[in-house]
């Protein structure tokens, strides 16, 4: 007789008496037929638990009955047992992409207050306070370095100082770690062609008369020339300046800021990489919102016709990683010092769109087939501006086969120079969109 | 008054289901509540790969509603698993992937006490390298709770023959998982 057909039958109920008896006796005499039941017994639960936890997936039941003209019932997926069970199945499936979204969004969260909450910001606080949002001109040095490097359309300060001299009597020179809003700024009179925050007016020229929107770069660049000097270009063509800079959202109140500009939150993407098929496409569509600061910043340099939006094209390596090509049309805040034609040091201060080209890479947490999957991107890239590294957290819902839902939480920093000057300026956004596996 | 589906038979859903209207949707409706855990399992488990096997799992119920409003006779259970079987078949002979013992190292015992999830995923993963004839009796029986004599009219087989195939398949896995097992156990 096959011992184990005997420990089979018998876990089964399907045991005769007078046989349960005879394994009973055989088991009582024999150590290796013991551990032989309890490695099936273990075996058998194990099996049995894993009957438990395979259910179909919300998408599959609902496509069901959306194929037949019915309306799915609310509890489908569950067993007899009824919505506790059925609620107790769904913890229990998800429960490793629960656990890591929890940590995951916790992660998130210590970095999210980090970054905003001005409480753990102090420096950035008292950078700010009591600083007057009008002034941008940095009356120091005037004319000093020789640098003159200009942009038209760019957040410009009053290019006129009244008794510049005097002024400047006042002022030294920022150390070199200095920040912009360390410095003690002028109360000069607003020229003719700015208004009241220092922003070019439309349809107005700087009273200077020697900026034009549109040719400012050229001609500077040809001016810092004859006068001998070493020309140090913005790191920002001339062409990609915006023109419509002079609008009325550009006339907010400005907050002195220091280097790192503002930061903000709520962007949005729509993406589509490959996740079974190992190659795909990513399609993107972002947008932003300021995130509560103190003080609103300037308004969008220009408006173009298709920004916060992007394009990828992702491949997936071992079913946990994705690697990507991204297109982005994005804006950025940016602030930085450079000296204008009348040789005044100015604080510039522009918000343009622009086009970023990068490469992403992302790891899972979790399995393909879990249906919440914590995961992390870092992101390096370049644009017109300078070069850009991202870092995100986020989770990834499957909502059926071939499409993910995407929410995370990306922050983004430009690095770009001015003058021989290194600048950085950051932003926080609220990352989601949809992922589609081709 | 409408009738409360949930005590009604396999045979009365059967009549139910040839209705038309509410009846029919309500019926067809509680024949999911019943099977769908169990013709999910035994898809995922023939199939080994969860992605197709959702597919699959919509395909049965959609091909059983279809036949259904015929008014077969029969029990829905086996006319369910006989539907998917059908499908599963079709789906791995259009997709021949073979996996080997040579494929899985198993023959070293782990060191340390696996976790439980480890250990899942290594029954799983053994159940996928049986081979059909022995993997499907087995699933039939442990994962659908299929009488001998259900799982030999599914499978065309005797049901002794069931019986046999399903003890054998329980040996190879436990010849896999034993090192493990005894491993947690110490």
């Amino acid at each position: 007789m096959d011992y184990s057909q005997l420990i089979n039958d018998y876990l089964e109920n399907q045991l005769p008496r007078e046989q349960e008896d005879y394994l009973f006796d055989l088991l009582h005499d024999n150590d290796g037929l013991r551990a032989e039941l309890r490695e099936f017994i273990h075996q058998e639960a194990a099996m049995k638990s894993d009957a438990m936890s395979l259910t179909p997936s919300p998408a599959s039941t609902l496509s069901i009955f959306a194929q037949i003209g019915y309306p799915a019932p609310g509890s489908a997926t569950a067993t007899s047992a009824g919505l506790a069970s059925g609620v107790r199945q769904w913890i229990g499936r998800y429960a490793q992409g629960l656990k890591s979204g929890v940590f995951c969004s916790v992660i998130t969260a210590i970095v999210c207050l980090y970054l905003i909450n001005p409480w753990l910001n102090e420096g950035r606080a008292a950078r700010m306070a009591g600083t007057p949002n009008e002034q941008n001109a940095i009356a120091r040095n005037a004319g000093g370095d020789g640098s003159e490097a200009g942009t038209s359309g760019m957040n410009r300060a009053a290019t006129s100082l009244p008794a510049q001299s005097s002024v400047t009597e006042n002022f030294k020179p920022a150390p070199p770690d200095e920040t912009l809003t360390n410095r003690p700024l002028t109360n000069q009179p607003l020229s003719a062609g700015t208004d009241e925050n220092g922003s070019h007016a439309p349809g107005l020229r700087e009273v200077s008369g020697a900026i034009e929107q549109g040719s400012a770069f050229t001609r500077l660049e040809r001016r810092a020339e004859s006068f001998g000097r070493t020309e140090r270009k913005l790191l920002y063509p001339a062409g990609q300046i915006q023109p419509g800079f002079a609008t009325p959202s550009n006339q907010a109140p400005v907050s002195a800021q220091r280097n790192s500009s503002n930061r903000r939150l709520w962007s949005a993407e729509i993406e589509a990489p490959a996740a079974g098929s190992g190659i795909g496409l990513q399609v993107e569509l972002r947008g932003n919102r300021d995130w509560a600061i103190p003080g609103a910043p300037i308004g969008l340099s220009q408006e173009p016709f298709f920004s916060h939006s992007s394009l990828g094209v992702g491949i997936l390596i071992g079913g946990r990683n994705l690697l990507s090509l991204e297109l982005r049309r994005e804006n950025f805040f940016q602030e930085f010092e450079g000296v204008n034609v009348d040789g005044v040091d100015v604080r510039y201060r522009q918000y343009p769109s622009l086009l970023s080209l990068g490469v992403a890479a992302r790891h899972y947490f979790s399995r393909p087939e879990e249906m919440l999957r914590p995961f992390a991107q870092l992101s390096l890239g370049a644009n017109e501006a300078g070069g850009i590294g991202r870092a995100m957290l986020g989770l990834s819902l499957g909502l059926g086969r071939g499409y993910d839902m995407l929410l995370g939480i990306e922050n983004s920093t430009l690095l770009f120079g001015h003058d021989g000057r290194t600048y950085s300026s950051s932003k926080l956004g609220l990352h989601y969109g949809l992922l589609f596996h081709l | 008054m409408a009738t409360d589906v949930s005590k009604l038979t396999d045979r009365q859903l059967q009549q139910q289901l040839s209705s038309k209207g509410d009846e029919s949707h309500a019926a067809f409706a509680e024949v999911y509540r019943r099977y769908n855990t169990r013709i999910f399992a035994y898809i995922v488990r023939v199939i080994g790969d969860r992605e197709p096997a959702e597919d699959l799992f919509q395909e049965t119920f959609l091909r059983f509603y279809r036949s259904a409003a015929g008014g077969r006779e029969g029990s829905l259970c086996g006319f369910l698993i006989t539907i998917a079987r059908n499908l599963c078949l079709n789906h791995k002979r259009d997709r021949k992937v073979t996996l080997t013992l040579d494929a899985f190292d198993f023959a070293e015992p782990q060191r340390f006490p696996m976790e439980d999830r480890e250990f899942m995923d290594l029954l799983r993963r053994a159940i996928d390298i049986l081979e059909i004839d022995l993997r499907e009796p087995l699933i039939l029986r442990v994962y659908n709770e299929l009488s001998y004599e259900e799982i030999a009219a599914i499978c065309g087989i005797a049901p002794a023959s069931a019986r046999v195939r399903v003890l054998r398949a329980k040996k190879k896995i436990r010849s896999i998982l034993s090192p493990i097992i005894k491993e947690l156990q110490r």
